[in-house]
């Protein structure tokens, strides 16, 4: 067994990471907020100047760790760019394909849908590609970056499973790095925090919600990487990502309601990290399926497929 | 892709064949109802004695010990097979997983070359059950807090006071024993660990009934028992570090999530899952499943580069932990009332009131999940401290 991310990633995700902070890091989500063509003004060429968008997640390993590694990086600090839709398009598909969002059922809005040009919206449930068509900006503080969106003709030759695999792989190390980021001021504060005349980490309840915290965090990023290396391997099943969606969400409720109860009145404040975090992360989390929705879909997976394990679980339906 | 890769999670192709290999032996050994091995009953420890003496013979009981000790030698991936396939099996090992996980291997980095002769030799051949004398009626979870005393007279130690939840006391031939042989300025000063001969005269051990069955947990009283020098483990008044490293060897001890597995597998396709609020409860357990043995792998991993610390030990724990209790709810839940009663006949799912009765304790046992939640905090927010 070996569990080290290669060298090479590791250090490009530092690179992200460094030149990200340079920008301000969670200030980037503010700004664009604040004002939409943001974007393309500051976030595309920084992206531009690391190579990142060039990259391929289906590319030789070190290469496609560096991008997860790189996904993670751009989600502890919630940049506001499509990054996931636009690397979960196959090299191949890139002139044609502008990013890949994901649906489940109808669906009236799109995160970023007005940035990404010639986007496709894949179906869940149908395992098709359709054209999606931007309409008005629709920002709302748990939607920032929404605008409406129409789908409309079926786009052929678009692998529906290869790319949902890779978009639901990329979210979850978005979000892992979101999470890491959102832990990492919860602990602090639990550090440095002192009420009753001592610092609040030692108190047994804040203590039992770090442990929560690190504990789904922990989780979310054994399972995203063991994800990863079946999708390299090619032996992942619809069942692998959605476990993998599941996980991820619920780690993420865990993770960011203990982390705001820790921090008290001020992780609520918009000028705290850990609420620009929360409120980001959301649509993420919610397209295109929440928590409940995400469970039934793996469950008819599993029903369908089975589930590997050392005693696996064996299809039925 | 290329044949050498920088990660891969497979644990080795020698692993599915080992699995193969202990599981085709389980089943020959093992009787179709086989469920605890915890019990004192006659039948139940004749099988534990059969398994035992058939692993050790296949010179699968001790793969990695050293060779010297007469273990196999193997990397810690085999031994972490093996203890899965043993634990998904309600560890037919017995009492004995003991000895193996962590009374053998403590002796063999503080014991005396006196010691090693008698013990080891009699752990490897599968022929000595050992039990763990910690806990006390008033040391629990603050087990350095025990008072279990030991004064030396005329060159002997003498052992007065109480054990509790002692198991398999009624079963073991050994104690591992840790008492209060004097005082310090901390109360992890002068404790002592000794091994004392369960037949000593003056001890008596009281079974005690509860939800895992009859005398799997025992009191042991001592009264003014006697041991020689040669009985202390490690240095007199440093026992604490000796239970340090019993701490170290147990927690990455109990595979909890390989039955888990198993149990979720058998509960595939169960007629209760057409509902849909049980299937997505089953569909959840299976990723907290996957969660669970991936973060013991974790565990194990870094433990053999040397790297393991506080939160990555009690994070793989308190996943297993919880795990168990869910699955546990979940197959009692899926299976229906009638599945209170034990039905022999039906394989593994007529045993998930067994597999509920133990994981009511899976919490509890060898460090409370508040306990382990505490380590982890303590790892986050101070920072991290190695496990050994
Ligand atoms: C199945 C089983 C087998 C066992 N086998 C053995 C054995 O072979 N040998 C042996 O020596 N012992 C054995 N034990 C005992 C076990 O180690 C203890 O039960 C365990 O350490 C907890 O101690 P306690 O039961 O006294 O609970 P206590 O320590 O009294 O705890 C009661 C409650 O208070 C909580 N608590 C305690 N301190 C704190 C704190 N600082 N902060 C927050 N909460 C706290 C605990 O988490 C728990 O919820 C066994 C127990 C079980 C259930």
């Amino acid at each position: 067994m070996r569990r080290d991310w290669p060298q090479a990633a590791v250090a490009y995700q530092e690179s992200v990471t460094g030149a990200l902070d340079a920008l301000g890091g969670v200030d980037l989500a503010r700004a664009a907020e604040a004002d939409r063509t943001r974007r393309e003004a500051l976030v595309a060429p920084a992206l531009d100047r690391l190579g990142l968008r060039g990259l391929d997640p289906w590319g030789e390993e070190d290469e496609s760790a560096a991008i997860m590694l790189a996904a993670r990086a751009a989600g502890a600090v919630v940049l506001p760019w499509p990054l996931a839709h636009e690397l979960a398009v196959p090299a191949d598909l890139r002139g044609d394909v502008g990013g890949v969002h994901l649906t489940s059922g109808d669906t009236g809005r799109l995160d970023h849908a007005d940035l990404l040009r010639d986007a496709v919206a894949v179906d869940l449930d149908r395992g098709v590609a359709r054209r999606v068509t931007a309409g008005a900006p629709r920002p709302a503080p748990l939607d920032p970056f929404a605008s409406d969106a129409v789908l409309g003709a079926e786009v052929p030759g678009v692998d529906a499973a290869r790319v949902t695999a890779m978009r639901m792989l990329l979210d979850a190390f978005w979000v892992a790095g979101a999470l890491a980021a959102a832990a990492e001021l919860a602990v602090t504060h639990a550090r440095d925090r002192q009420q009753f005349g001592k610092p609040i980490g030692k108190f047994g309840e804040i203590r039992w919600r770090v442990a929560d915290i690190s504990l789904a965090l922990d989780g979310l990023e054994e399972l995203a990487l063991h994800a990863w290396w079946l999708v390299r391997r090619g032996e992942a099943r619809s069942a692998d990502l959605l476990a993998l969606r599941v996980q991820m969400i619920e780690a993420a409720n865990t993770v960011l309601a203990n982390g705001h109860q820790v921090l008290g009145a001020m992780g609520l404040c918009e000028e705290h990290d850990l609420t620009v975090i929360d409120r980001h992360l959301q649509s993420v989390l919610h397209r295109p399926a929440g928590r409940i929705r995400s469970t039934d879909l793996l469950a008819r997976a599993v029903a369908a497929d089975g589930f590997d394990g050392i005693y696996p679980v064996a299809a039925w339906r | 892709m290329p044949e050498e890769t920088s990660v891969d999670l497979r644990l080795g192709t020698w692993a599915d064949a080992l699995r193969g290999r202990l599981r085709a032996l389980l089943a020959e050994l093992l009787p179709d109802d086989w469920t605890t091995s915890f019990s004192p009953d006659q039948a139940v420890q004749s099988v534990v004695t059969r398994v035992v003496r058939r692993l050790a013979e296949e010179q699968l009981l001790t793969l990695s010990w050293p060779e010297e000790y007469g273990g196999a030698g193997t990397d810690i991936w085999q031994q972490a097979v093996l203890r899965e396939e043993m634990w998904a099996h309600f560890e037919p090992r017995g009492p004995q997983y003991m000895g193996l996980n962590w009374v053998g291997p403590v002796i063999m980095e503080v014991g005396t070359p006196e010691q090693k002769a008698v013990h080891l030799p009699a752990i490897s051949s599968g022929t000595a059950v050992w039990c763990q004398g910690f806990s006390e009626p008033g040391a629990g979870s603050d087990l350095a807090s025990l008072q279990l005393n030991a004064e030396l007279h005329d060159g002997e130690w003498v052992l007065n006071g109480q054990k509790v939840w002692t198991s398999y006391a009624g079963l073991a031939q050994w104690c591992f024993l840790a008492a209060r042989s004097g005082r310090g300025t901390a109360k992890h000063d002068g404790i002592t660990v000794f091994l004392v001969p369960m037949d000593s005269p003056g001890i008596r051990v009281v079974p005690i009934d509860s939800i895992m069955g009859e005398q799997h947990l025992n009191e042991v009283f001592f009264d003014d028992v006697r041991v020689g020098p040669g009985a202390v483990l490690g240095e007199v008044g440093r026992g604490w570090d000796v239970i340090r490293r019993v701490m170290k060897h147990e927690r990455i001890g109990i595979s909890r999530y390989a039955r888990d597995e198993r149990v979720l597998a058998a509960l595939a396709g169960h007629p209760s899952l057409a509902e849909p609020a049980a299937l997505h409860e089953y569909a959840r357990a299976l990723v907290h499943a996957r969660v669970a043995r991936l973060l013991n792998y974790r565990a194990v991993a870094l433990n053999d580069a040397g790297r393991l610390t506080d939160r990555e030990a009690s994070t793989a724990r308190l996943a297993s932990i919880q795990l168990d209790q869910e699955v546990a709810q979940l197959a009692l839940d899926v299976s229906g009332a009638d599945a209170l009663v034990p039905d022999p006949s039906a394989g593994l799912l007529g045993h998930v009131e067994d597999v509920f009765r133990y994981a009511r304790s899976a919490t509890i046992a060898s460090g409370t999940i508040e306990v382990q939640r505490m380590l982890v905090a303590r790892s986050s927010i101070e920072g991290d401290r190695r496990a050994s």
